[in-house]
């Protein structure tokens, strides 16, 4: 998609009248390093759309909606930083693996995907904050059986630890997590949002002090939702951290990172 | 839901000289909602129940306008608080305002809840009154009321095929390929129509209504 395409598209993409295609190459488009005008179309658009909404008549909200979401967001307010878990955590996320799976392998028959993953993982994960982002995205994502299945395991392990990537200064703004498990020399990536590229790849580092190894690349479905593993051969040691770098198609041409640096997730040495 | 966009300054607005102090509110709104989500993004739990009091009002009247139900709207904004908390650290300001952020993730929840209904539910939705009808807040001040007729008389003086066609993609989640279906104008004209309706809008408030 051009600029100008954009441009012409940016009131349709803002009121959420394009096809899922349309949409997905509007993203893509948007992710991509120069514009002409893309993000000036786009602020005016919503800006319109604001104005839309605040045309309606306010209604003030239940007291029990507020009382919902404390209910709700008090186990993420408490959660810290990844680390391992506990005994009833570890059976908490067992139930919640089982669940999943339940759901999974129902759906995996009806060829639809882990629709509702999200919601049923949230009704059993609030002892964990990290490991309930990582199901949001498993839920959002539409990873094979199999890769579902390594995931809940990964999570089950009480050795392993989720890492969640942090966006890089001045770059734009994306968001995944690892489940790793250096005991078992065993990690997936998860992502609901690195949205194919034209022309571009992401590519997964794993880096060892400043070197950096790479670990494939990451290429997700036209939702931008992404699972991958990472070679058992790179975490036969500890590692410092992993990196997402925005490369040309089919990965950097010289094995190490040419393209920004947009995610950098450090490893917990707890 | 005529109701809602009534034009009750439709006339008057243009002319009353108080667009730029409105957008300079709604500036000063903006940017307090950023620096809201920035701090939830952090981890402030106290932000978010500041974007909660500043927004879920309006984000309640959207739910409500697409739904027409009152328990399933504040579902919806109760799920859209918690996302948009989880989300927070994914905020781009150079793709619109914080408050339009929330918008976006409640609407596409809204939505999601109104397709799930499937077919027969969105014809019975279609025809459906509300449970209850929208009802000003009694914390509504009447600078924030007069703020609201004066957006409402900027819309009501679209032309009404391009409100249209911002209201049905807006508020009934169609696409552009199904706008046009439903009116009968080639996808262009659809598109068109929706371009120039948004860049009215925000125009209108930029320039102070000239």
């Amino acid at each position: 998609m051009t600029c100008a395409e954009f441009r012409e598209l940016a009131a349709l993409y803002s009121v959420g009248a394009l096809s899922p295609e349309e949409t997905a190459a509007a993203e893509a488009h948007l992710q991509e390093p120069n514009h002409e005008g893309c993000f000036e179309a786009l602020n005016t658009a919503s800006s319109g759309v604001e104005i839309l909404a605040r045309s309606l008549v306010p209604v003030k909200p239940d007291d029990s909606v507020w009382r919902g979401i404390e209910t709700k967001l008090r186990p993420v307010e408490r959660r810290a930083h990844p680390r391992v878990m506990s005994l009833r955590e570890r059976a908490a996320w067992f139930i919640a693996a089982a669940a999943i799976l339940l759901c999974a392998i129902t759906l995996v028959a009806r060829r639809q995907l882990l629709q509702n993953n999200a919601t049923l993982a949230s009704a059993w994960v609030d002892t964990n904050g990290a490991k309930d982002e990582c199901l949001h995205d498993l839920g959002a994502s539409r990873a094979d059986g199999e890769k579902l299945r390594t995931v809940v395991a990964l999570l089950q392990s009480p050795s392993s630890k989720v890492l969640a990537f942090a966006p890089q200064p001045g770059q734009p703004v994306f968001a995944a997590r690892a489940v790793v498990d250096l005991a078992q020399h065993k990690a997936m990536v998860l992502s609901a949002s690195l949205p194919k590229q034209a022309g571009k790849d992401f590519q997964l580092w794993v880096l060892r002090g400043s070197t950096p190894e790479s670990a494939g690349l990451l290429r997700g479905d036209s939702s931008g939702a992404v699972i991958a593993s990472i070679d058992p051969a790179l975490l036969g040691s500890a590692f410092d951290a992993l990196a997402v770098s925005v490369e040309p198609q089919g990965g950097s041409p010289t094995g190490k990172p040419t393209g920004s640096v947009v995610l950098v997730g450090p490893l917990s040495k707890s | 839901m005529e109701r809602a966009l009534a034009p009750p300054f439709a006339a008057g607005y243009a002319t009353a000289g108080m667009l730029p102090l409105l957008l300079a509110v709604l500036a000063r709104a903006g940017a307090a909602e950023e620096s809201l989500l920035r701090r939830m993004a952090a981890g402030d739990a106290q932000a978010l129940r500041q974007l909660y009091d500043r927004c879920s009002p309006t984000v309640l009247a959207m739910a409500l306008r697409i739904l027409r139900s009152r328990g399933e709207a504040e579902d919806v904004v109760q799920d859209a608080f918690v996302e948009t908390w989880k989300r927070a650290s994914t905020f781009d300001p150079r793709r619109g305002t914080a408050f339009s952020f929330v918008l976006a993730i409640a609407r596409s929840r809204a939505l999601d809840r109104l397709r799930s209904r499937g077919a027969e539910g969105r014809a019975t939705q279609a025809f459906a009154r509300e449970e209850k009808g929208p009802v000003p807040l009694p914390i509504e001040s009447a600078e924030q009321r007069q703020d609201r007729d004066r957006i409402q008389g900027a819309l009501a003086s679209l032309p009404p095929e391009q409100r249209a066609v911002l209201e049905l993609a807006y508020f009934e989640g169609l696409s552009q390929t199904e706008i046009a279906a439903r009116t009968g104008d080639p996808l262009g004209t659809v598109k068109t129509r929706c371009r120039l309706a948004l860049e009215k809008l925000a125009g209108l408030l930029a320039d102070g209504g000239s």
